[in-house]
């Protein structure tokens, strides 16, 4: 007769023959536990890691693609494929990649890049563009882990001055921490970083999902269930509106699928009517220059990972709008920007890196803007880029063949 | 030798479930609501 926790303990026993009765067996247990995560990678199969379509239909050159995965998927980035035919460039950047001309003429630098130099060192140039849409300095020195990882031939970093030491605004893209966790790992440097970003979750999940296939493609498989689970609920998404008229403003309202969007529509963070160098100004004025911030960690593990991979690499400022840049004191904090990145850079040379400290608005013909941070012609600047990285692949290679091509840039 | 059998197959029963629950746990945590970009 059962009466106590103990006959149930006894019952169990018998019947279990002991099971997790010694440390052995819970042992036992924990082997068979690794057995079924691997066993479940092959049983469980998910669809092949989707890019992102939004942007790579705005691409119309061939060979550029790009391999930045959803928001939420921890995986962070398409796997890349150390194809030997190609000259394959890692090209990372925010927003600031994009080229966002009018007349919906949109594009991105790193595509008409690739359309002025077709081919460098006698092979097809193909661009793998990482591009983390409103990514923060964490963002971009977790990127640029994960593209030294894929062993390309060149990494170019278009980084925005406006956001390189700003302590205010240092990560958009949590995702990208468990795909770099192993990679700062490897570089003790980085782990008051990963101390400061990472949950340990993060960490445990980096190192487990390498070699698990079922945990490291379970955003697939979350998007394959949630979708079969969205076939059956009685709860539809809203279509948005198709009428030839402009929807009036509470249609629009209607056609929003979160909450989020109404607030940023009619409760702005900043207000967009203020005039762009006052805007510009207050971003700049975020940024902490006088040294030991950790925007300074952040930047100097970012060269110091590019510098000590012998992979030649192109770092540089973006553009910055000449109308703003017009205004003194936002031409003094930019300047105050640059001169604390060419100092953070002077402490990690290497004759495979180049740090272009300055923006390239010192550089290049002012050049028309879109808005607050967005180019809307990327000519002039397509061809400096052009110009200085096949400057840079002759000087650690004079054999290499890298020119413009004629014509190829706008 | 009865009860030994039984005690593997017990043990390898729980280390087995344990692993569909992990996974099944971490698929159902990943969030797939598309993000809406805040900034730019």
């Amino acid at each position: 007769m059962i009466r106590t926790v103990k006959d149930v303990t006894a019952v169990l026993d018998r019947r279990a023959g002991g099971a997790g009765r010694s440390p052995l067996s819970l042992l036992r247990v924990g082997v068979w536990l690794v057995v079924g995560l691997f066993v479940a990678g092959f049983v469980v199969h998910a669809p092949r890691a989707p890019g992102s379509p939004q942007y790579q239909a705005h691409i119309k050159v061939p060979n550029v693609r790009d391999v930045t995965l959803d928001h939420n998927d921890p995986r962070g980035f398409m796997h890349v494929d150390q194809d030997p035919r190609y000259f394959r460039i890692a090209w990372i950047g925010a927003s600031t990649l994009q080229n966002i001309a009018k007349h919906k003429h949109y594009t991105f630098v790193p595509a008409d890049f690739r359309a002025a130099v077709p081919e460098i060192g006698g092979k097809p140039v193909r661009v793998d563009m990482y591009f983390v849409s409103g990514g923060r300095i964490q963002d971009m020195y977790n990127t640029v882990l994960a593209a030294i990882h894929g062993k390309p031939n060149l990494i170019v970093v278009d980084d925005n001055p406006l956001y390189a030491f700003n302590t205010l605004a240092l990560q958009s893209w949590p995702s990208l921490n468990e795909a770099s966790a192993p990679y700062e790992l490897a570089r003790p440097g980085s782990w008051p970083l990963l101390a400061s970003f990472a949950t340990p979750e993060d960490i445990a999940l980096g190192l487990a999902d390498r070699r698990l296939p079922a945990l490291r493609e379970r955003w697939s498989l979350a998007k394959q269930i949630n979708d079969k689970l969205d076939n059956i609920s009685p709860l539809k998404q809203p279509t948005q509106p198709t009428a030839t008229t402009k929807p009036s403003a509470l249609q629009q309202i209607q056609a929003e699928s979160e909450a989020l969007d109404f607030w940023l529509t009619y409760r702005p963070i900043d207000n967009p009517h203020d005039p762009v160098a006052k805007r510009q100004l207050a971003l700049l004025h975020e940024s902490q220059i006088d040294g030991g911030s950790v925007t300074d960690r952040i930047v100097a593990q970012l060269l110091g990972a590019l510098a000590e991979s012998r992979i030649p690499s192109y770092f540089y400022f973006s553009d910055v709008d000449p109308q703003a840049l017009s205004n003194p004191e936002v031409n003094n904090a930019l300047a105050g920007i640059e001169n604390h990145m060419r100092q953070v850079a002077e402490r990690h040379r290497a004759p495979t890196l180049t740090v272009q400290w300055q923006s390239l608005a010192r550089l290049v013909p002012p050049v028309p803007f879109n808005d607050i941070v967005h180019i809307a012609d990327d000519g002039p600047i397509v061809a400096y880029l052009a110009r200085t990285i096949c400057a840079q692949l002759a000087r650690l290679n004079p054999t290499t063949t890298c020119s413009p091509s004629a014509g190829g840039s706008q | 030798m009865m009860q030994l059998l039984a005690r593997y197959a017990t043990e390898a029963f729980i280390g087995l479930a344990l692993a569909a629950l992990v996974v099944l746990a971490l698929v159902a945590s990943v969030s797939v609501v598309p993000f809406i970009y805040a900034g730019f």
